[in-house]
């Protein structure tokens, strides 16, 4: 500071301190007496109260807050205690212009002149559009807005709850709107404060309640409604409060809040957001008149199918009482019996073939037979001799002199009896002599 | 979604219009097109008596001392 905001010279006696005690050798006060002097003359100078506009700069802020306020020429040390800071909504940072409410006083522990600061309040667009968009910032880090979290509107929901005030012009929006759309769809009313500094708890609390019981009541949806005001009529609906209700809610919220160029954060966490309160009802509501024409619809198609296809099974069956089978069913018999016919005369063939088959194989054994078997040997001059036992007589020492015998002839028998018996020699060269292998006729 | 009544509307709609799937397939014998039918026929006259339930009263939710919700009636 290059010169006092006092003039010395105007001091008056009283005032000034008793030099005659403290000053030193030379005459001159002390820093402490300048100090004090420079507290009274601010105190004279200055209002008590005073209102500065300003940029913040410099910003220090833990409990108490430290900054100065400035503009293109000159700069004021400021400071504001817990106390205040506490109290302060919007969040103060550099570059924001404010304006605060205080006094000034002379800081004599550090030698210069700060504003001791009552009151802090952001300026223009800063105040509510600030605190909205650092809670929005919040909020869209937590998940609040995203889409996928968002529950999906019932499709024919028969119960809604409302929570709006009882006395705004919306609630009858929604009742005109939902009872011309769906007639016995209930709703019910939860009447809360729209605005005002319990509107923000009467509407968090009004959603955590229907949400925590709502399967019992039977609610399907919610519609949170008001209709339009300034920023600071809305401000209930920008709350974390009831942000905080409505992303922890159970079932699905449709919220319309304001006019259309109005977005709160209650909309932008809401399952939907509409634009005005009949927009809402709407959404939420189906058209009984639309759905019952579809109704009429579906009675019409399933009344088409059924005939579709009955009048196919008629052709069906039509078409197989044509076939000559059914007109002539005596055909299938005849063709039956002719076949029958046919098959027996088969039958009768094929036995009498295989009759003369087996006769004929039987007649080519016996000839065989006859071939091999004795009285074939015996046609050709052989006999053979039986003993006196009817038995084959096979070598001549079997039977002595005076012994009967009988030897078999091909057309008889011969009686005989034995004059003498013993082996026979044979010349050299008979036949008979080399034949051993000839086997025997028995 | 949290857990909801589900509506009889939705339930009878959702029914008919599967059974008119069923029916377009072709692949459903006459006898049971029949049943069908007539399955289908009784949904529709659940669906026109709940679209036609007369208008009801609005009511009013409040908190009792517990903080259960009761409905009342009012004059709004």
């Amino acid at each position: 500071m290059t010169r006092l905001p006092f003039d010395p010279d105007r001091l008056s006696t009283p005032l000034a301190p008793d030099l005659g005690s403290q000053q030193g050798n030379d005459g001159a006060m002390t820093v402490s007496q300048v100090a004090l002097l420079i507290n009274q003359a601010v105190a004279d100078a200055a209002p008590r109260k005073i209102r500065v506009v300003g940029e913040v700069s410099n910003f220090v802020g833990r409990d108490h807050w430290f900054f100065s306020i400035k503009d293109d020429q000159a700069t004021l040390r400021c400071v504001c205690f817990a106390s205040i800071a506490r109290q302060v909504k919007a969040p103060v940072q550099d570059g924001l212009t404010v304006v605060i409410t205080g006094r000034l006083a002379f800081y004599e522990v550090q030698g210069h002149i700060q504003f001791y600061v009552d009151k802090v309040e952001p300026v223009g667009q800063g105040p509510l559009e600030l605190q909205l968009r650092v809670l929005c910032d919040q909020l869209a880090k937590l998940g609040y807005f995203d889409e996928e979290k968002k529950l999906s509107l019932p499709a024919f929901p028969q119960c809604v709850a409302v929570v709006t005030s009882r006395s705004g012009a919306a609630l009858q929006d929604v009742i005109d709107t939902t009872s011309r759309r769906w007639p016995g769809l209930e709703l019910l009313l939860y009447d809360v404060r729209v605005q005002g500094d319990q509107a923000a708890g009467q509407i968090g609390d009004a959603i955590t309640t229907i949400s925590q019981q709502a399967a019992k009541i039977g609610i399907d949806a919610v519609l949170l409604t008001r209709g339009g005001g300034s920023i600071e009529d809305l401000w209930a609906f920008n709350e974390r409060v009831v942000a905080d209700a409505i992303y922890h809610c159970k079932v699905p919220i449709v919220a319309a809040i304001g006019h259309q160029t109005d977005t709160t954060v209650a909309e932008l966490v809401a399952d939907l957001r509409s634009a005005t309160p009949t927009q809402a009802a709407m959404a939420l509501v189906p058209d009984a008149a639309a759905l019952m024409m579809q109704v009429h619809q579906y009675a019409q198609r399933l009344t088409g199918l059924l005939s579709r296809q009955s009048s196919y099974a008629q052709q069906r069956l039509d078409a197989v009482r044509r076939h000559s089978l059914f007109r002539r069913p005596d055909l299938l018999v005849n063709t039956a019996d002719q076949r029958l016919s046919d098959l027996v005369t088969q039958l009768v063939r094929s036995e009498k073939r295989c009759i003369e088959e087996r006769n004929r194989m039987v007649a080519a054994l016996d000839r065989q037979l006859s071939g091999v078997g004795p009285q074939s040997i015996l046609g050709r001059g052989y006999s053979y001799t039986l003993d006196s036992g009817n038995r084959p007589l096979k070598l001549a020492k079997d039977v002595q002199k005076g012994h009967r015998i009988t030897t078999v002839l091909c057309d008889g028998r011969i009686s005989s009896i034995v004059e003498s018996s013993g082996k026979e020699t044979l010349p050299v060269g008979h036949p008979k002599q080399s034949d051993r292998g000839q086997g025997d006729l028995f | 979604m949290g857990k909801h009544r589900r509506p009889k509307f939705e339930d009878a709609i959702a029914q008919l219009e599967q059974i008119i799937e069923n029916l377009e397939s072709g692949e459903t014998g006459l006898e049971d097109s029949l049943a069908e039918y007539e399955k289908g026929m009784d949904l529709i006259k659940q669906c026109r008596t709940i679209l036609g339930t007369v208008q009801k009263k609005i009511k009013k939710l409040t908190a009792d001392t517990d903080g259960k919700l009761v409905k009342k009636d009012t004059n709004v």
